[in-house]
């Protein structure tokens, strides 16, 4: 686990191509991503105030529901991103159980995503920025 | 769809991987990319170099091999290798496809060599990019449904010399880039109907706003919009409020990307510091 920056995104993640999509796109706006693939690990990330978090909703050992249980019960304000290649309706269904649960959670992208639709759920998620950002 | 060869010249292995799932998920492709290694490829339309790895044995050898290869060089500073066709690595994510679409554009217009094989070119309607016409003013379209930002903006660009005219909302601004052409363009992000990214992407799409200079002009001042911009094509982002300075330097850079000093000046152009 790398010592995150002042501004790092929490990924929690199995699949690869995914953790490579998304930690170029937090790198090109200015955060850098790290990435969790169990409870310990991305437990202890929590605890250093990430900006976002990417969670997706199907990994094995329950992980997805038992970080929810941990971001409630911290009543954690973390702006937290579900990604899943279920149905849209199943994963808007997610999403709310998410939000009466306590957690903030704004938008959804359904995998696979193409660029401008994790750009604009992470615009939606992290309103505002530094724009000084020589992106262009 | 057109199908074009791409070689990968010794490229790192992230790099050729972040392409492989970029060109698989691009929405709206209108060619087929199909990746190879560079190692093992004999011909190519095109080649991307990681120009940060010194000389491509391999590129040589399939330049030698391939009629009108065009070579795109990626490097961390966005300057590195020759030709035209340079990323940043950092942007790659954003500019690839993009820049891969554009190349196989204009290789199937003929601009760039015949394309190596496959389907034969669709009909070409798209013409070069136009050479700056001495005499003319420049001119500028805003497109923003807000009518106070339309008159701001037209009353400082008119202070530079530029005529102006505006468009309230995407579809009138597209209709009006049918009929003419702009020296510069600048786009809210936030309209009604379309908003300014999907806009964006439909003029770099038009004979007339492929080469443009896009401003967008915008309140929204995340990171990720800004991102959002140039994968949409723009050539420049500002958030509001705008120093009215930061303004005209953005403008004199826009210009300048595309005319030189000399023909600015023969245009009519005032250059306010």
């Amino acid at each position: 686990m790398k010592t995150p920056s002042s501004a790092f995104a929490l990924v929690v993640d199995d699949d690869a191509d995914t953790l490579l999509l998304v930690g170029e796109i937090f790198k090109i706006a200015g955060y850098s991503a790290l990435t969790a693939d169990n409870y310990e690990t991305a437990v202890a990330l929590l605890a250093q105030n990430p900006a976002v978090i990417l969670l997706d909703v199907v990994m094995p050992h329950d992980l997805c529901n038992r970080l929810v249980a941990h971001l409630a019960s911290m009543g954690s304000s973390v702006p937290v991103l579900l990604m899943s290649s279920m149905a849209p309706a199943q994963l808007e269904i997610e999403r709310r159980l998410l939000v009466s649960a306590g957690v903030f959670a704004p938008t959804v992208l359904h995998k696979p995503f193409w660029v401008d639709a994790l750009l604009s759920a992470l615009s939606e998620a992290l309103p505002s920025g530094s724009s000084d950002l020589a992106l262009l | 769809m057109s199908g074009f060869i791409v070689a990968l010249c010794s490229l790192l292995p992230k790099d050729a991987r972040l392409l492989e799932i970029v060109l698989t998920r691009a929405p709206g492709r209108k060619h087929e990319f199909k990746l190879v290694n560079g190692a093992e490829a004999g011909c190519a339309d095109i080649a991307i170099v990681d120009a940060d790895k010194g000389e491509s044995s391999d590129l040589k050898r399939i330049s030698a091999d391939s009629a009108g290869l065009v070579s795109i060089f990626i490097s961390d500073s966005g300057t590195a290798g020759h030709g035209e066709h340079r990323i940043a690595r950092k942007s790659l994510v954003l500019h690839c496809f993009r820049l891969l679409e554009s190349v196989a554009d204009a290789k199937l217009r003929g601009d760039l060599g015949e394309p190596a094989k496959v389907q034969a070119p669709a009909a070409i309607e798209t013409p070069k990019a136009e050479a700056p016409q001495p005499g003319l003013t420049l001119s500028a379209l805003v497109v923003d449904d807000s009518a106070a930002v339309r008159t701001q903006l037209e009353v400082t660009l008119k202070r530079l010399g530029l005529n102006v005219d505006t468009a309230q909302h995407a579809e009138e601004a597209l209709n009006t880039l049918r009929s003419r052409r702009y020296d510069l363009v600048f786009l809210d992000v936030v309209m009604p109907g379309m908003n300014g990214y999907d806009l964006c992407r439909q003029v770099r799409a038009l004979p007339s706003g492929r080469y443009v200079p896009v401003v967008m002009l915008t309140s929204r001042t995340s990171p990720f919009d800004r991102a959002r911009g140039a994968l949409a094509g723009c050539d420049t982002y500002l958030t509001k409020p705008v120093a009215v300075k930061d303004f005209y330097a953005a403008v004199h850079k826009a210009l300048t990307k595309r005319y030189t000093a000399d023909e600015l000046s023969a245009r009519s152009y005032r250059r306010i510091i």
